[in-house]
């Protein structure tokens, strides 16, 4: 009797987390693949219209034009994260005073709401009263308004998220400095090897992993990005900064056209898991 | 090669003294050993030979050149550091073109050079491999090709045995005892294992809590170390100590503990009574012979028996110590046994008791 029960013990303790997996994560993920290849009509699900969603977005250069616009948000941010990130790393891994100071401060924009950070950023560069635009004034310039700008919102949307999330590298990248033994940098220093080529043939190499890891994390979640740009831009002006995750957010809650959301959604979840096996397999690259 | 000298170097974290007054000079192609226990500034003191810090007092010379402000790499020194700090990521051969391309020396230059050093550390076949990828003494003979490549004036080495298991230890020892026999570079050595010091060094310097003890030949720490510290950290076992105190009658003088005791010439003894207080008498378990015989100096109960195949150790109560003593290997003491013991009293060390200064060993009557 006993030794017939041992075999459904574990089965019974996972079984929570698998209910849980099922219900927020599979189950969702099923079900939009279920509204993306039906019609939508005010919040009923209607008949079943094969990839006719899909191919319906995929023929509108707006949908087009948001994967491209994401795409440049996405590397335009990540690339400045990193650098910032780095470069912060780099300089709080000396001996600088304020140390302390300074790392809690540029760990701030991270903890504050995305919502709450747009305002911030746009009341800095509100043309009429923000500080940007006066200061530009005071000084004979002309008057700048960014974010009506089509060519200028894209770069100040992703300046907005890189100041909003550089933390997160450089969190990761100080630990992954402190990481490298001291050893290293003085057998350099005896070896009488140059500063620059320590730093691309010592330090570099050691943080690669670790770039790596930043590089995928941060794609994911300025591929997913919402509150920020719908609040900064709203995708504005002239679709310039309607990103990908903006328009499926717009489809669904703001137009309820919940069939394309979803085929939207499912487009965005390919990107997604592809990055996602990008991380994992940096992850295990790094043991 | 090059000549070292420190001129009372000294060195402070804040209100914590690591190193003080340290006088020390490395002669050329000298193959010195620093030593002492954890923490004592061994490391530190190589550290600032290399330069990789500055000293808060005295100074540093190499060849004669005050080193103030001179980066490590303008002194001319190898390092080989306790963990090797061989490069992780590049291959052993990477890790020992990289001081050379840092020197712009030419492909074919560094190619030769490579095969020159792989050679003659027999690792020419890994020069592929990653440093993971290799055992702890391959590890060793890259770190120590890293520093050959160079041709530095002098090698500093940190405990390059000490990750290594007790049987590769002392093969490389061996080897590198060779390999400065060759090259007869200037070399300072830190270990805190004083059979490495004793077997490779031509001369010792023993540490301890950042003041130099003693300098000197192996041989004189082994038979004059200035103090109890010396005399217990040096030697395999270390010294027996026993607190003695001095005792007059008419057949001579005598330090005598218990059923211990040691007859002091009269040379010494005159001073001995004029010093007054206790002595310590040190005696190294070699000059402690148990059995049986006409001139036994001791009779005691053995507590311990440690059979070393070789020999056998005996340890001895003798009052409130243990006199530690060594018989052949083939005796058959057995704990509980009452023995008889022949003292070297030529050998015995005689120590103050007070501060565990050397006051004289027996035999020169200094
Ligand atoms: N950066 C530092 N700040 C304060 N104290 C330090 C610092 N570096 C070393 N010390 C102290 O200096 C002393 C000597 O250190 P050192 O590394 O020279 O010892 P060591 O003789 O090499 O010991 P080991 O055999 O364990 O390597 C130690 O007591 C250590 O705590
Ligand atoms: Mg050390």
């Amino acid at each position: 009797m006993r030794a017939a029960r041992i075999p459904f013990t574990p089965y019974l303790l996972i079984l929570p987390a698998i209910v849980l997996v099922f219900v927020v994560a599979l189950y969702p993920m099923a079900y939009a693949l279920h509204l993306s290849v039906h019609t939508s009509e005010l919040m009923t699900t209607g008949a079943f219209v094969g990839l006719a969603n899909y191919r319906a977005l995929l023929s509108d250069p707006g949908t087009l034009w948001s994967f491209a616009a994401s795409v440049i948000f996405v590397a335009g941010s990540v690339g400045l994260a990193i650098l910032f990130g780095l470069s912060l790393a780099l300089l709080l891994n000396e001996k600088v005073r304020f140390r302390t100071a300074f790392r809690a401060s540029i760990l701030v924009p991270w903890i504050v709401s995305q919502v709450v950070a747009a305002m911030v950023w746009r009341w800095l560069l509100n043309a009429d009263y923000g500080p940007v635009a006066s200061g530009l004034l005071n000084l004979g310039l002309p008057r700048l308004d960014p974010l009506s700008e089509p060519r200028l919102a894209m770069w100040v949307l992703i300046l907005a998220n890189v100041w909003r999330s550089v933390a997160f590298p450089m969190v990761l990248l100080l630990a992954a400095l402190q990481g490298i033994p001291e050893n290293l940098y003085r057998a350099a220093r005896v070896d009488g090897i140059p500063w620059s080529m320590t730093f691309r043939h010592i330090t570099l190499p050691m943080l690669r992993p670790t770039l790596l890891v930043c590089v995928v994390i941060l794609s994911l979640s300025d591929f997913n990005i919402v509150a920020l740009p719908l609040v900064l831009t709203g995708g504005g002006p002239l679709d310039a900064t309607d990103l990908a995750s903006l328009r499926l957010y717009r489809e669904a809650f703001s137009d309820y056209q919940i069939g394309t959301a979803s085929a939207l959604a499912i487009l965005l979840f390919l990107v997604n898991a592809v990055l996602t096996a990008a991380y994992l397999r940096s992850m295990r690259a790094r043991t | 090669m090059a000549q070292i000298e420190l001129r009372n170097v000294g060195l402070r974290y804040g209100e914590q003294t690591v190193l003080s007054g340290l006088t020390l000079n490395v002669e050329e192609g000298e193959f010195l050993t620093l030593l002492g226990p954890s923490g004592c500034g061994k490391s530190t003191t190589l550290n600032l030979i290399a330069g990789l810090l500055e000293p808060t007092s005295g100074e540093v010379l190499i060849d004669g050149r005050p080193m103030a402000g001179v980066a490590p790499r303008d002194r001319r020194v190898a390092m080989v550091f306790q963990d090797y700090a061989l490069y992780p990521h590049m291959t052993v051969y990477e890790n020992l073109s990289f001081p050379l391309r840092a020197i712009k020396l030419s492909e074919s230059a560094i190619r030769d050079k490579i095969a020159g050093v792989a050679q003659a550390l027999a690792i020419t076949a890994l020069l592929e491999r990653l440093p993971k990828a290799l055992s702890g003494g391959q590890r060793q003979r890259v770190a120590l090709g890293r520093a050959l490549v160079r041709d530095p004036g002098v090698f500093l080495m940190d405990e390059p045995l000490s990750n290594l298991d007790a049987r590769l230890r002392v093969a490389m020892r061996a080897e590198l005892k060779r390999l400065h026999q060759q090259l007869c570079t200037t070399m300072v050595y830190v270990t805190h294992d004083q059979a490495e010091a004793m077997t490779l060094s031509d001369r010792i310097a023993v540490l301890r809590d950042g003041v130099l003890q003693q300098v000197g030949t192996p041989r004189e720490i082994y038979q004059r170390p200035v103090n109890q510290f010396v005399a217990g950290f040096i030697g395999s076992l270390g010294m027996n100590f026993l607190t003695c105190h001095l005792e007059q009658d008419p057949t001579g003088t005598f330090l005598r503990q218990d059923t211990f005791a040691l007859r002091v010439p009269a040379s010494v003894a005159q001073r001995l009574v004029q010093q007054g207080g206790d002595f310590v008498v040190g005696l190294r378990p070699e000059h402690v012979v148990i059995g049986e015989g006409v001139d036994v100096d001791l009779r005691a109960n053995v507590e311990v028996v440690e059979y070393l195949g070789s020999e056998t150790l005996i340890h001895l109560r003798v009052g409130d110590t243990v006199l530690v003593g060594k018989a052949p290997a083939e005796t058959l003491i057995v704990p509980g046994q009452h023995v008889g013991a022949c003292i070297a009293h030529a050998s015995a060390c005689i120590f103050d008791a007070a501060n565990g200064g050397l006051l004289a060993t027996d035999t020169d009557g200094t």
